[in-house]
């Protein structure tokens, strides 16, 4: 409610200050003509062409823009030029889109865990162009951010990327897939890590055959890919990879039937055998057999499943396991698994099964495991977090905040941003009857 | 002259050795007590049927039309008012046809005569038995009143037709009491003491007019009629009524129970029902059972549908119906049986199956493991994974539809799905479920085995109807039951019923477990009969193969249960379910009840607590339905993971985005 009461705020002193237009008037003393860096020259020239067309709908107008020509702006006037295209007031600049309030409201509220707020300068936006290119010029030319944080649908995304790289202006995408680009950083959990904590756990429990039961929408996911990879890499031998579809049972079915080998064809003898005793066992309680309960049981020559899917889906496999009399399974998963009605049914089924997860305790947001966004404000409390750090320690042009966030470094030398992405803590999570407990 | 005549036949008697069996003989006669048919009323006083091995109708001499006694006398023994016992002049004719032709067939027998024929001696026709009739008659005329004679001459003899007296005849031929018969038709009656079986009227309709009119010329030879009168008599139109049913006028499988009840009742008094002339008030209300019997014949399109889906896997008996019913109401706050269907027809098939059959209840079974879990921490908003279940070597059928969801507690009981049953019951254990089920009223023998958890083990109409009746009465047990009172012939009390009332629930669970099945008809599976959601709670009950089909409920005057199915336990295709059969006529039954009995809506619970709950996943919700909750354990989860799934929102960001 707070960020909401914030950003109308804003947006309403934004397009006031806007209908003013002040002008910023011209040097007044002529400038002294020095050895120009061909190189920085470029790169105005670059930056300007982006500037002066953003400035068009800036509230505030650059009047050296338009009393120079651009060689003069980007030779004569270089200094001063550069400083108008770089130089910042230690402001973040926020855009978001008017989609999920749900989400949005997570990400602000971890930024404010990490963040006083007093210079975040926050703009909610249709995700079109003309809405992105007005916040944008405002926070440019009004606000002088030095760094941007943004997130929302990849159309606006990738429309906010254009700009940035243009603007040489750093910027954080929050839970984005983004292009390669020096100044945009990606803020969500490392996969680099994330497998890491995860063979590290099967190790720990001399896990070395699993099976693999993936839904149809990871089928290609480029995640599943690199974790069988690491399986891989890592020795771990993949005994069954099955696909399920999430939205039919039957398929969930199938897929145990073939992880535990629920195939008569396959085990005739055994089927047969098991057939004559019960056969025999009716018989002698004076019944006929129903052949529909003599059962195969289930057949398990791998030390655990992975199921990289939310607990719904594992509490129905953990109910057909149970079915099948596949006891005494070790289950493993991700952080979808995070969630207080894990276990709230199949309690000793799962015990000493384990996931891997991003956040080692909701408690810092004041939140139960079972709030459906604490991800989100995992992503906004460490934005608020890096941003905050990387302000301080930057100069007075946004190219300095470039490189305090490529420099920056988080406790135990695993939070920070790695090639652009932030290298982010996971933690191995084993279920013990009602809770979670960080795995040792 | 009776002296001289007693002291000869004495001598007689003394000589042939035939006055050995005097004192006891007599005994017979003189201490002869009138039999009379027992009486079985409903609880309004309405005759629902006689019990008897012999038809009687005891009348006292009093109140014995004088027209019929004149037609007797006429017709049997004119001399009756005046000979001793015997007719010394009739004898003397016997004796002569003996002499001279062997023969001793020809009658010469007095009223009294036949009187101890009948009640001491055979039919065997030797001369000693004939002397020994003339010594008893004598001295039954010397320890007897003619009137006394004459009583126990119009009780006690046969007149055909299984009737034992002139009231009973009089019942039997033409459904009148004694005191409306005709001249006609009670010298038809008279005539019928000679030879019934001959002059059966029903039987022999010319016969018995032949032998009406030598009775009138009898009785206008005696002086009782003049000619004018006997003409007029002779030219009325006899009517004759095949009555047959008195042993059950209505209700007669109800009548079976409450015979069988008086019985055990009379059995500890060292008493007969039949012929005691008992009067035995019942429970049933006669009104309602016509509701009920109207209601099972009205089914027929629900027994077409059946029969069309019946898969005859066994044979069918011949000449029975392919599909059975029945029916039983009891009176919610006292078990009174207020109406019994023990089947579709009576005449075909006595059996009755609302006190008898064993079949399997299938869910009905459910609301004693969910009171039992309710009453042990579980609450209707616990969440349940839906899926096919294994307990030991136990894989029950499973509702392939319904797989792959998740429900509360309370929505798994009104849709009455079948694993988290299981799932609770196995939690609990089967010993706590079957003593449970024995403290509610179940009291057949319930198998140790996890299939009995949903409703395999057989069981009876009468002892759902307790257990349900429990669940009715909040927590209190109560005995159905038949029989209010009995009374002896002469109008003393020997029996009244008091009821008997236990409490075995805590009445918090008992409110919850109602509140659980208004929801089955609310939207479960009594969805059939949701129109009387207000007004009614129950739970449908289909056990394998839809063999059988229940309804069991209550409202706020009745306990009611219905059964369909097939007496030789043939499945149906899974087209038929107790939603569509037992439930619907379930329904029809209680729609009527409730406009006759002016029944009120059902009550809210007083002891428990509502919160708006999400059906499926047992979170608080706006939107969701009113759960009632144990008043200590009202929810306090606001938000459900699931139901966001559910919604499509992405509860975590995806990690296809790494």
């Amino acid at each position: 409610m707070i960020f909401n009461l914030l950003t109308l705020f804003f947006f309403v002193c934004s397009c006031a200050q806007m209908e003013k237009r002040p002008v910023k008037k011209p040097a007044s003393a002529p400038l002294k003509v020095t050895y120009q860096d061909p190189v920085a020259i470029k790169e105005c020239t670059e930056q300007l062409e982006y500037f002066k067309i953003l400035e068009k709908l800036s509230p505030i107008h650059i009047s050296i823009f338009h009393t120079f020509s651009e060689k003069e702006l980007c030779t004569t006037h270089l200094e001063e030029t550069k400083n108008l295209l770089s130089g910042h007031s230690k402001n973040i600049g926020i855009i978001f889109p008017n989609q999920n309030k749900e989400k949005n409201l997570a990400i602000l509220k971890g930024l404010k865990k990490a963040h006083n707020l007093s210079n975040v300068f926050v703009v909610q936006v249709k995700p079109n162009k003309k809405e992105i290119n007005n916040a944008l010029a405002k926070m440019i030319f009004k606000k002088k951010i030095g760094l941007l944080l943004t997130w929302g649908p990849q159309n606006m995304l990738t429309h906010i990327e254009k700009w940035q790289a243009g603007l040489k202006l750093p910027t954080i995408y929050i839970n984005k897939k983004v292009s390669k680009n020096p100044l945009a950083f990606k803020m969500y959990p490392n996969k680099a890590n994330y497998a890491f904590e995860m063979i590290t756990e099967l190790r720990r429990r001399n896990i070395k055959r699993i099976a693999i039961l993936t839904p149809l929408k990871y089928k290609n996911a480029q995640f599943i890919k690199d974790m069988k990879k690491v399986f891989n890499a890592a020795k771990i031998d993949i005994v069954y990879d099955v696909n399920y579809d999430s939205n039919n049972y039957d398929t969930m079915d199938f897929a145990c039937r073939e992880i535990f080998v629920i195939d008569r064809n396959k085990r005739q003898a055994e089927y047969n055998s098991i057939y004559i005793e019960e056969k025999r066992k009716a018989n002698a309680q004076g019944f006929g057999l129903n052949k529909k309960l003599v059962f195969l049981p289930a057949k398990v020559n791998f030390d655990a499943v992975f199921i990289p899917d939310n607990f719904k889906m594992v509490n129905h496999f953990a109910k057909l396991f149970q079915y099948y009399q596949a006891d005494n399974l070790t289950l493993f998963g991700t952080h979808e698994w995070r969630s207080e009605e894990l276990v709230e049914t199949n309690k000793s089924y799962l015990n000493g099964s384990f996931f891997v997860d991003f956040i080692d305790s909701p408690k810092r947001f004041n939140e139960s495991r079972l709030s459906p966004t604490l991800d989100y404000k995992l992503m906004g409390y460490f934005s608020g977090l890096v941003a905050k750090s990387a302000l301080s320690k930057s100069g007075k042009n946004r190219k300095s905040v470039t490189n305090a966030l490529l420099k920056m470094k988080f406790s135990k030398d695993k939070a920070a941003f790695r090639r652009n992405e932030f290298n982010w803590p996971t933690y191995a999570f084993e279920i013990q009857e009602n809770s979670f407990v960080l795995s040792k | 002259m009776a002296s001289i005549i007693y002291c000869f036949g004495l001598n007689l008697a003394l000589k042939n050795k035939i006055f050995y069996a005097k004192p006891q003989d007599i005994k017979k006669i003189t201490n002869w007590k009138p039999r009379n048919n027992t009486q079985i009323y409903d609880r309004n006083g309405v005759l629902i049927s006689e019990q008897f091995n012999d038809y009687h109708i005891y009348t006292p001499f009093k109140s014995i039309p004088p027209k019929i006694v004149d037609a007797i006398v006429a017709i049997e023994d004119r001399k009756f008012w005046q000979h001793p016992g015997i007719d010394i002049f009739a004898i003397l004719r016997a004796s002569k046809s003996l002499v001279l032709t062997g023969d001793i067939s020809q009658g010469a027998s007095t009223i009294t005569q036949q009187v101890v024929k009948n009640l001491v001696l055979t039919n065997e026709k030797t001369i000693t038995r004939k002397l020994r009739e003339i010594v008893l008659s004598l001295y039954l005329e010397t320890v007897l009143s003619k009137e006394q004679i004459m009583e126990i001459y119009c009780n006690q003899m046969f007149l055909g037709f299984g009737s034992y007296g002139v009231a009973a005849a009089a019942k039997r031929y033409f459904d009148k009491e004694l005191s409306n018969l005709t001249n006609a038709e009670a010298a038809l009656i008279a005539g019928l003491f000679q030879l019934p079986g001959k002059y059966n009227p029903l039987k022999y309709p010319k016969a018995a007019k032949k032998r009406q009119v030598e009775v009138i010329a009898a009785m206008q030879s005696a002086g009782y009629l003049n000619e004018q009168s006997a003409k007029e008599i002779k030219k009325q139109n006899l009517v004759y009524t095949n009555y047959t049913s008195q042993t059950k006028i209505a209700a007669p499988y109800f009548v079976d129970h409450a015979v069988l009840a008086a019985n055990q009742i009379l059995d500890e008094l060292d008493l007969n029902i039949k012929d005691s002339g008992l009067k035995i008030y019942t429970t049933l209300d006669m009104e309602l059972q016509k509701l009920a019997e109207n209601t099972i014949k009205n089914s027929d399109k629900t027994f077409s549908l059946m029969e069309r889906h019946l898969i005859p896997e066994k044979p069918i008996k011949e000449n029975a119906h392919k599909i059975e019913a029945s029916l039983l109401a009891l009176e919610r706050k006292s078990g009174k049986i207020v109406a019994m269907v023990g089947g579709r027809n009576y005449e075909k098939s006595q059996f009755n199956r609302s006190t008898h059959a064993m079949r399997a209840p299938g869910s009905l079974f459910k609301p004693v493991t969910y009171s039992l879990g309710l009453k042990n921490g579980k609450d209707w908003n616990d969440l349940y994974y839906i899926s096919p279940i294994t307990v030991g070597n136990y894989r029950p059928r499973t509702e392939d539809a319904k797989l792959f969801t998740e429900t509360t507690l309370l929505s798994a009981f009104y849709k009455s799905v079948n694993s988290p049953a299981v799932t609770l019951g196995s939690e609990l254990g089967m010993n706590r479920v079957i003593s449970h089920a024995k403290k509610l009223g179940l009291e057949t023998p319930i198998k140790d085995e996890a299939a009995s958890l949903l409703g395999s083990s057989e069981t009876t109409m009468i002892d759902i109807a307790r257990v349900y009746s429990t669940f009715a009465n909040k927590g209190n047990r109560i005995e159905p039951y038949s029989i209010t009172k009995i009374e002896d012939s002469e109008g003393k009390v020997i029996f009244e019923s008091q009821s008997t009332k236990k409490q075995v629930l805590d009445p918090i669970t008992a409110e919850l477990i109602q509140e659980g099945m208004k929801q089955v008809i609310t939207r479960g599976t009594g969805y059939k009969i949701s129109h009387l959601s207000q007004m009614a709670a129950g739970k449908t009950g289909t056990s394998n193969r839809s063999k059988d089909n229940w309804f069991a409920g209550f409202t706020e005057d009745l306990v009611v249960v219905t059964w369909l199915g097939n007496d030789d336990q043939n499945p149906f295709s899974g087209v038929i379910s107790a939603a569509n059969t037992a439930a619907p006529i379930w329904g029809d039954f209680v729609s009527d009840s409730i406009k006759k009995l002016n029944t009120p809506r059902l009550k809210r619970p007083r002891n428990l607590v509502g919160a708006r709950v999400n059906r499926h996943y047992g979170n608080l919700s706006s939107n969701g339905i009113t759960m009632y909750f144990h008043p200590n354990r009202v929810p306090k989860k606001e938000k459900s993971d699931l139901e966001k799934l559910n919604l499509g929102q992405d509860l975590r960001i995806s990690l296809n985005d790494f």
